[in-house]
C-alpha cells in the first residue's frame, strides 16, 4: 500500500489484496489487472494490481486495518461533502465489482451478522448481537448505555437468527386452509430485487394487495433481508 | 424484527411480539431512514436495495396515478384464523377510509363506524389526524420527502 499525502485530491494507492482483506468477503477468481480509480470525496483511490499478499501473507491483518483506517479517515474529513452516501462498503463493493467483474461480492444484506454496521465502534456501530449469557443485552457500540423501561427496565437486547421461522410458532396452527410453513427459510433471501420490483410495480390501485404482500405474516416486512434480527 | 420478553420482567401480561421493537434504535433505520446518496460507480441494478418499509409505500404511491390515494383496510387485526386473514388481510371492521374527514357537525350524525374510520386514534398523545392527512409525506402533518 502506498499513500500520497497531498492535500487535495489525496491519492491513495491500494493493491487488490488490500481490498480483499479489508473487511468484505469476496468470492471468485483472483483479481484481474485493471486499475480503476475510485473517488471518495476529494480523494482518489487508485487500485493497482499487486501480489503483496503472496509475498507477505503474514501482513494481511495490517493491510486490512490500514485500509479501513484510510477510508474512515477520508469519511471523517469529508463528512460535509455530499459523499456521505459513499459508505466504505460502497467503495469496497465497487472495487470488488471492478476486480471481479460482477457480483462475486457478498453484500451486507446477505451477511448481516458480520456487517460493519453492527460492529462495536462507539461512534458508528450498533453494538453487535447481545450477550447470550446476559439476556442478549448489548454491551458495546453507540447505544451500550441506553436503558429501556418497557415492558421492564433493561438494556437494548438484540440477537440474530438466520432461520427465524424455525423458532416462531405457526400463526395459524391446526388450520387446514393455511399454507404450510417452511421452517428452513433463510431470512436473507426474502428481500430480493425480484420481490422489490414485484411489490413496487404491481398492485396498481390496489392498496390492500400491496399492503398484504408487504406486511402479511412471514412476508417481506417480517422477513426483511438486511434487518433479519430479533430485537427484544 | 420481533421480540420476546426480557428475562425476569415480572410483568404477567408480557407476550412476545413486535410491539416493542422500537426499543432498539435500529428500528428506525429499518422503517424510516433514507440513504442520502449512493455510489455513482455502482450501476442501478447493483445498487443496494433500500428497505425502509415506510419509504416503500411512498415509492409505490408514485409508481402509478391510481396508487396515490389508494387506501383501504380495517382498524382491528383479524388473524384468528387463516380464513379471517384472507378475508381481511390488512384489518377487519371498523374500516378506515381515505376519503373520510374530521368529525364535524355533519359527520356527527353518521353511523359511528364512519367517525371512527375517519380519524387515526391517538389516545390523546397527539392531535387527531385523519387518514387523508397522512396519505402524502409532503402534507402538513408529516412534511418530509425521501431523497
Amino acid at each position: 500500500m502506498m499513500v500520497c499525502l497531498r492535500r487535495s485530491p489525496t491519492l491513495i494507492t491500494l493493491t487488490a489484496f488490500d481490498l480483499h482483506r479489508s473487511g468484505l468477503s469476496t468470492y471468485g477468481p483472483e483479481p484481474c489487472c485493471r486499475c480503476p480509480l475510485i473517488r471518495v470525496g476529494t480523494s482518489v483511490i487508485m487500485i493497482v494490481p499487486g501480489s503483496l499478499h503472496r509475498i507477505f501473507p503474514a501482513m494481511a491483518p495490517l493491510f486490512h486495518q490500514a485500509f479501513r483506517k484510510l477510508v474512515e479517515e477520508q469519511m471523517r474529513l469529508h463528512w460535509d461533502d455530499t459523499i456521505l452516501g459513499l459508505d466504505p462498503r460502497y467503495v469496497l463493493a465497487e472495487v470488488s465489482r471492478v476486480f471481479h467483474g460482477s457480483t462475486h461480492l457478498v453484500p451486507d444484506s446477505l451477511d448481516t451478522e458480520r456487517s460493519a454496521m453492527f460492529d462495536d465502534n462507539e461512534v458508528s456501530g450498533l453494538g453487535g448481537w447481545g450477550d447470550p449469557n446476559s439476556d442478549i443485552q448489548i454491551t458495546t457500540g453507540g447505544f451500550k448505555n441506553v436503558v429501556r423501561v418497557y415492558p421492564s427496565p433493561h438494556r437494548i437486547r438484540r440477537s440474530y437468527t438466520l432461520q427465524p421461522l424455525a423458532n416462531i410458532p405457526n400463526p395459524f396452527p391446526n388450520d387446514p386452509l393455511a399454507p404450510p410453513v417452511d421452517p428452513t427459510i433463510l431470512i436473507n433471501g426474502s428481500f430480493t430485487r425480484t420481490n422489490y420490483d414485484f411489490l413496487l410495480n404491481g398492485f396498481i390501485g390496489d392498496f390492500i394487495g400491496f399492503q398484504t404482500y408487504l406486511e402479511g405474516p412471514r412476508v417481506l416486512h417480517s422477513l426483511s433481508a438486511s434487518f433479519d434480527v430479533l430485537t427484544r | 424484527m420481533s421480540g420476546f420478553c426480557p428475562a425476569g420482567t415480572g410483568v404477567p401480561d408480557c407476550y412476545a411480539g413486535p410491539k416493542w421493537t422500537p426499543n432498539d434504535p435500529m428500528f428506525f433505520l429499518h422503517h424510516a431512514v433514507s440513504t442520502p446518496s449512493l455510489s455513482p460507480f455502482i450501476s442501478a441494478v447493483k445498487q443496494p436495495l433500500l428497505q425502509m418499509i415506510d419509504r416503500l409505500w411512498t415509492e409505490w404511491q408514485h409508481k402509478a396515478q391510481q396508487n396515490g390515494l389508494s387506501f383501504g383496510g380495517g382498524s382491528v387485526q383479524a388473524r384468528e384464523t387463516f380464513e379471517m386473514y384472507q378475508t381481511f388481510p390488512n384489518g377487519g371492521p371498523p374500516f378506515l377510509h381515505v376519503g373520510a374527514t374530521r368529525p364535524n357537525a355533519f359527520y356527527r350524525y353518521l353511523p359511528p363506524i364512519m367517525q371512527f374510520g375517519s380519524v387515526l386514534p391517538s389516545d390523546g398523545l397527539w392531535e387527531n389526524v385523519t387518514v387523508l392527512d397522512v396519505m402524502d409525506t409532503k402534507n402538513e402533518v408529516l412534511c418530509y420527502t425521501y431523497q
